[in-house]
C-alpha cells in the first residue's frame, strides 16, 4: 500500500513531462524513414504503376463478377509534410463468385504471387469472428505493398455474399521539385 | 415620385413573374456549372492526358466559375424582385383601401390624387366642388367650417402617405437592383466575388422582409429540418441566395442545400480574404546592419511597426486561405485516366473566421447507407486541412470497396477549435467546448437523412478528437451507431457503455509505437481507484474500458490511415457494419 | 442512351483498354499513352457543352417570358425607377449570357475539332484552347438605363 502511495505521488510530474514530449513526438510522426529519404517520383507515374499492379493481380484472380474498380487516391505519410510527401492508395474488390471460388483465388494468389514479383509476408486466417482468409505482400519490383482478404459473409457481417478485397498502397514518395502533393487527391 | 395613377394601376404580381424568370436563370446556371465542372471537365480528365486537355479544362473551369457567378447574382435579383413586389403590393393595398373608404363616404379621388367632395349648403346659390390634396400644404382661406374638409384632408394625407411609401420602396429597390448589373467579360475575378458579397448585403438590407431573424437560431436540428421543409420553394431559394452562411450552417437541412450555400460563401470569402491580403503593405526589410557604436544587426523601426500592425493579420489570412485552397482543390480533384467511383465532395460547413470551421463530406450523407464522421485531433485546422480531408477520403475509398452495394459517405468534421500544440492538448477545454457542436451535427445528419432508407452512422476520432467524442457523449447525446477511437489519450468517461452507442459498438485502435494513449491518459482518461491496482487512468485501450480492441499493423500516432493496412481496413469494416470481419488484437 | 449512360459506357471502354495498355508499361515509358477512345472523349465533351447551351437557352427563355409585364409595355411600370432599373439589369445579363453562349460555341467547336483529329499535335490542341476568340460585345448602349431600348436576343 505504501509503495503504491509513493508511486502515485511520484508519477504525476514525470508523466506530465512524458505527455509533453510524447505529444510533441506524436505530432511529428514516428515513421521509419527519415524526412528526406523518400524517393522522388511523379504522382501520375506512381498512380500508373498502381494500376499496373492491380491489373496483374486481377489476372491472377482470374474471376469475373461485380468488380469495383480501383480508386487511386493520394494519401498521407503519417504526419509528414503533405506538400512534399505522399503515397498512392488504391482499393478495389470483386464480389459475385461463390465463396469457394474466391477462396480458390486466394490460394492461387498465394502460389502465383511469389513468382510474379511479390513477397508474401503474412498469410492465413484473420483473428476475427468470420476468420476470413487473407494475405499481405510486398512487391519486389515496385515500392508497393498489398493486403488481400476474402471477406466472408457471416451473420454479423452485413454481407449476403463474400467479397474479395484488395488494398494496394505505395511507399512514401516525394514530389519532384517545384510540385506539390497537397493539392492532389 | 410614384404617382396615384401608377400605384393604382400597378400589377405587383408582375414582379413576382419576373422574379420567377430570374429563378429559372439561377437554377439553370447552377445546373450548367455542375455539368461543366463535375461532368465535362472531370470526365475529360479521366480519359485523356496532355497539355491539350489541360488547356481545355482551364477554359471549362472558368466557364463553370462564370455560371456560378450567374447563379449567385441572378438569385439576388430574384430575391430583390420578390421583395419589391411584396412591398409595392402592400403600399398599393393601402392606397386602394383609402380610395374605397373615401368613395363609400361620397368623396371622389381624382387621378391626380386630390380628394373632391360636393358640399350641400342651402345658403350658397351654386354648389361648388371642393377639393384638397395631400402632400402639399393646404391653404385655408377664411374660416371654413366645412366638416367634410377635415375628413377629406385625412384621406388626402393617407393617399399621400401611400404614395410616399411606394416612392421610398421604388427608390430603395432601384438602388439595390442598380448594383446587380452584369459585367461584360469572361473573367470571374476576386473583385467580382467581393462585389457579389456586397451585393448580397445590399439586397438583404433592401428587402428586409426575409429577415435574417426568421432563420432558426439555437434550435434543434430537428426543428431546423421542420422549418426548412415548411418553406415554399420561393422562400427556400431566397433564403439560400441572401443568407448562404446561415443556411449553410444549419444542422438538419438537406446536405445538398448546405453544400450549395457554403460553396457560395467559400467563393466570396476566398476572394474577400485574398483582397485583404493583397492590400497589406509589403513587409519592409527586417534587419539593418549594426552601427559603429552597436555592431549587432537590429530590427528596423519600419519592420517593428509593420510587424505590430500587420504580421498577425497576414498570418491569419494566409492560414485561412491555405485551408480554403485545400477545400477548393478537393472540389477540383484532378483525375487520372482509368479512375472511377471517386466521390463528389459536399461542403456541409464552412466559416473562415477565427480558427475556422470546415466540414467536408465525400459522398452525400443524406442518401448514404453508411456514414462516418471523422473528428481530427491536435493541430487540426485551416493550416493543414488537406491532411484531414485526405484521411477521410482514404477511409472512403476502402469503405466503398468493401461495402458491396451500400453507399458510403465519410466526413471530415473540423467543427471545433482543435488545440494547437502539445501544451494546449493537455487542456480539456477544447473538447468540452467543441463537444455540443458534434452532437448537434450528428443530430443534423440524422434529421436530414432520407426517410425510409438505412442510415448507419459511425463517429470516429483520432487523438484529441476522441476526447471530444467522449465529452460529447458525456455532456449530451451522441446519437451514433458505432464509435471508433484511434490513438486515444482518453475519452473522459471510463466505460464503453458511457459512450451512448449500443453495447459492443465501441472499437478501439492503438498502433504500436503510438505514445499518445499512454501519455495523455492521466489528463483525458477517467481516474479510477481500484483495490487491487490502485489508481487507474482508464482509456479505450484499457481492457476495463470494454471497447473492442481492433488489430493494427501500422506504427506511430499518425499512421491510422496509412498503407493498405489492417489498421485502416478495420475502421472501414466498422463503417460498413461488417463486424464479424473486424480482426481483433491479441490472442 | 442518356448522357450518363453514354459516359458510363465510355468509361468502361476506356478502363478496359487502359488495363491492357498499362500492363505493358515500363518505367522508362513514362507510363502514358494515348487512348484510341480519346476522339470519343472529345466528342462527348463537345456534346456536353451543347447540352449546356440548351440548358441556358431554355433558362433565358424563362427569364424573358417573366419580363413581359415588368420589363416594359406596361405604362404603370414604365414610370417606376425600380422597373426601369430592372429592365437595364435584365439587358446587362442578356448580354452576359450571350457572351457565355459564344464562349460555349467556341469551346464546343474546338472540342469537336479535337475529337476529329483536326489538330495534329497535343501542343496544337493546347494552343487552340489557349487562344481566346470570344470577346465581349462592346456595344455601348447596354447596361445603362435607356428607355425604349429593347435588346434583340440571339438565342
Amino acid at each position: 500500500m505504501a509503495s503504491v502511495g509513493v508511486a502515485f505521488m511520484g508519477r504525476p510530474k514525470i508523466a506530465f513531462t512524458a505527455l509533453f514530449m510524447a505529444l510533441a513526438i506524436g505530432m511529428t510522426g514516428c515513421s521509419s524513414m527519415a524526412d528526406n529519404e523518400s524517393t522522388v517520383e511523379d504522382i501520375g507515374e506512381v498512380k500508373a504503376q498502381s494500376r499496373g499492379l492491380s491489373d496483374g493481380l486481377l489476372r491472377i484472380i482470374d474471376l469475373e463478377g461485380d468488380l469495383k474498380e480501383p480508386v487511386t487516391s493520394v494519401g498521407t505519410c503519417g504526419d509528414k509534410d503533405a506538400d512534399k510527401f505522399y503515397r498512392i492508395n488504391s482499393s478495389w474488390s470483386l464480389a459475385g463468385p461463390p465463396a469457394q471460388d474466391l477462396r480458390g483465388a486466394m490460394g492461387r494468389l498465394s502460389k502465383v504471387m511469389p513468382k510474379s514479383g511479390w513477397d508474401i509476408t503474412e498469410h492465413g486466417r484473420e483473428n476475427s469472428v468470420a476468420k476470413s482468409h487473407y494475405l499481405k505482400a510486398n512487391s519486389t519490383e515496385r515500392a508497393f505493398s498489398v493486403y488481400i482478404v476474402v471477406l466472408e459473409a457471416s451473420p454479423n457481417s452485413g454481407r449476403t455474399r463474400p467479397l474479395l478485397y484488395v488494398g494496394l498502397a505505395s511507399d512514401c514518395f516525394q514530389v519532384p521539385d517545384g510540385q506539390s502533393a497537397r493539392d492532389k487527391y | 415620385m410614384v404617382t396615384f395613377a401608377q400605384l393604382t394601376q400597378l400589377r405587383p404580381a408582375e414582379f413576382g413573374e419576373a422574379a420567377d424568370g430570374w429563378h429559372k436563370l439561377s437554377s439553370a446556371a447552377s445546373a450548367a456549372k455542375d455539368r461543366v465542372s463535375d461532368d465535362i471537365a472531370t470526365q475529360l480528365q479521366k480519359l485523356l492526358i496532355g497539355e491539350g486537355v489541360d488547356a481545355a479544362v482551364v477554359r471549362l473551369r472558368r466557364l463553370a466559375q462564370n455560371f456560378h457567378y450567374v447563379q449567385v447574382e441572378s438569385g439576388l435579383v430574384r430575391a430583390a424582385l420578390n421583395g419589391l413586389g411584396e412591398e409595392l403590393g402592400a403600399a398599393q393595398k393601402k392606397l386602394l383601401d383609402v380610395v374605397a373608404e373615401a368613395e363609400a363616404e361620397k368623396f371622389t379621388i381624382k387621378p391626380d390624387g386630390s380628394v373632391h367632395w360636393v358640399e350641400a349648403d342651402p345658403t350658397i346659390p351654386t354648389t361648388p366642388q371642393k377639393s384638397v390634396q395631400g402632400e402639399r400644404p393646404v391653404v385655408v382661406i377664411g374660416s371654413d367650417a366645412d366638416p367634410k374638409r377635415a375628413k377629406a384632408q385625412e384621406y388626402a394625407d393617407r393617399v399621400g402617405a401611400a404614395l410616399k411609401e411606394a416612392t421610398e420602396v421604388d427608390t430603395r429597390y432601384a438602388q439595390a437592383l442598380g448594383r446587380l448589373h452584369a459585367d461584360n467579360d469572361l473573367n470571374v475575378s476576386d473583385a467580382d466575388w467581393v462585389d457579389a458579397q456586397r451585393d448580397m448585403g445590399t439586397v438583404r438590407t433592401a428587402t428586409g422582409s426575409l429577415a435574417e431573424g426568421s432563420i432558426p437560431k439555437d434550435k434543434s436540428p430537428k426543428e431546423n429540418a421542420e422549418w426548412w421543409k415548411g418553406l415554399s420553394g420561393d422562400d427556400k431559394a431566397d433564403y439560400a441566395a441572401l443568407y448562404p452562411a446561415s443556411v449553410g450552417a444549419l444542422d438538419g437541412i438537406p446536405s445538398d442545400v448546405r453544400d450549395t450555400a457554403n460553396r457560395v460563401v467559400l467563393a466570396e470569402k476566398r476572394a474577400d480574404y485574398q483582397t485583404q491580403l493583397n492590400a497589406i503593405p509589403a513587409e519592409p526589410w527586417k534587419y539593418q546592419p549594426g552601427s559603429k557604436g552597436n555592431p549587432m544587426a537590429t530590427k528596423t523601426t519600419e519592420w517593428v511597426k509593420w510587424d505590430r500592425e500587420w504580421a498577425g493579420k497576414k498570418a491569419q489570412l494566409e492560414a485561412s486561405l491555405k485551408g480554403m485552397g485545400d477545400i477548393r482543390k478537393r472540389f477540383e480533384r484532378d483525375i487520372e485516366p482509368g479512375d472511377d467511383r471517386f466521390p463528389r465532395a459536399y461542403l456541409l460547413g464552412f466559416s473562415p473566421e477565427g480558427r475556422g470551421r470546415a466540414v467536408i463530406a465525400n459522398g452525400n450523407p443524406d442518401t448514404a447507407d453508411h456514414t462516418a464522421v471523422y473528428v481530427p485531433g491536435t493541430n487540426a485546422g485551416f493550416g493543414n486541412l488537406a491532411h484531414d480531408i485526405k484521411r477521410a477520403t482514404t477511409l472512403w475509398t476502402v469503405s466503398d470497396a468493401v461495402s458491396d452495394g451500400g453507399s458510403v459517405s465519410t466526413i471530415t468534421w473540423l467543427g471545433y477549435d482543435a488545440p494547437q500544440g502539445a501544451k494546449a492538448a493537455v487542456s480539456s477545454d477544447y473538447a468540452n467546448n467543441g463537444a455540443p457542436s458534434l452532437n448537434r451535427f450528428v443530430d443534423g445528419l440524422n434529421a436530414s437523412h432520407e426517410a425510409g432508407s438505412p442510415g448507419h452512422l459511425t463517429v470516429t476520432g483520432h487523438s484529441y478528437g476522441t476526447t471530444l467524442i467522449g465529452s460529447a457523449a458525456r455532456q449530451g447525446d451522441l446519437n451514433a451507431d458505432d464509435i471508433v477511437t484511434l490513438g486515444s489519450p482518453g475519452v473522459q468517461v471510463g466505460r464503453a457503455t458511457d459512450l451512448d452507442v449500443p453495447r459492443g459498438h465501441v472499437w478501439n485502435e492503438e498502433a504500436s509505437g503510438d505514445p499518445i494513449p499512454e501519455a495523455g491518459r492521466m489528463k483525458h482518461g477517467r481516474t479510477e481507484y481500484h483495490f487491487d491496482t490502485g489508481v487507474d487512468y482508464v482509456t479505450p485501450s484499457n481492457e476495463r474500458f470494454g471497447a473492442n480492441p481492433m488489430r493494427t499493423d501500422t506504427s506511430g500516432h499518425g499512421s491510422y490511415w496509412d498503407r493498405d493496412s489492417e489498421t485502416l481496413l478495420n475502421q472501414a469494416r466498422v463503417v460498413v457494419g461488417d463486424y464479424d470481419n473486424v480482426s481483433r488484437r491479441g490472442r | 442512351m442518356t448522357f450518363n449512360q453514354e459516359w458510363e459506357q465510355l468509361k468502361k471502354d476506356a478502363s478496359d483498354r487502359l488495363q491492357l495498355a498499362s500492363a505493358g508499361v515500363t518505367k522508362g515509358d513514362n507510363g502514358r499513352g494515348e487512348l484510341r477512345s480519346s476522339r470519343t472523349a472529345w466528342n462527348q465533351a463537345s456534346q456536353g457543352v451543347g447540352s449546356v447551351i440548351g440548358i441556358m437557352r431554355s433558362a433565358v427563355g424563362g427569364l424573358t417570358e417573366g419580363q413581359r409585364g415588368a420589363g416594359g409595355g406596361d405604362a404603370a411600370m414604365e414610370g417606376l425607377l425600380s422597373a426601369v432599373t430592372q429592365g437595364s439589369v435584365y439587358r446587362s445579363w442578356q448580354r452576359k449570357i450571350e457572351l457565355l453562349h459564344r464562349e460555349c460555341d467556341e469551346l464546343k467547336g474546338k472540342l469537336e475539332k479535337s475529337g476529329n483529329a483536326f489538330y495534329y499535335t497535343d501542343s496544337a490542341i493546347k494552343d487552340a484552347f489557349t487562344e481566346q476568340q470570344t470577346r465581349p460585345d462592346e456595344k455601348p448602349d447596354t447596361g445603362r438605363p435607356a428607355p425604349g431600348e429593347g435588346g434583340q436576343s440571339r438565342w
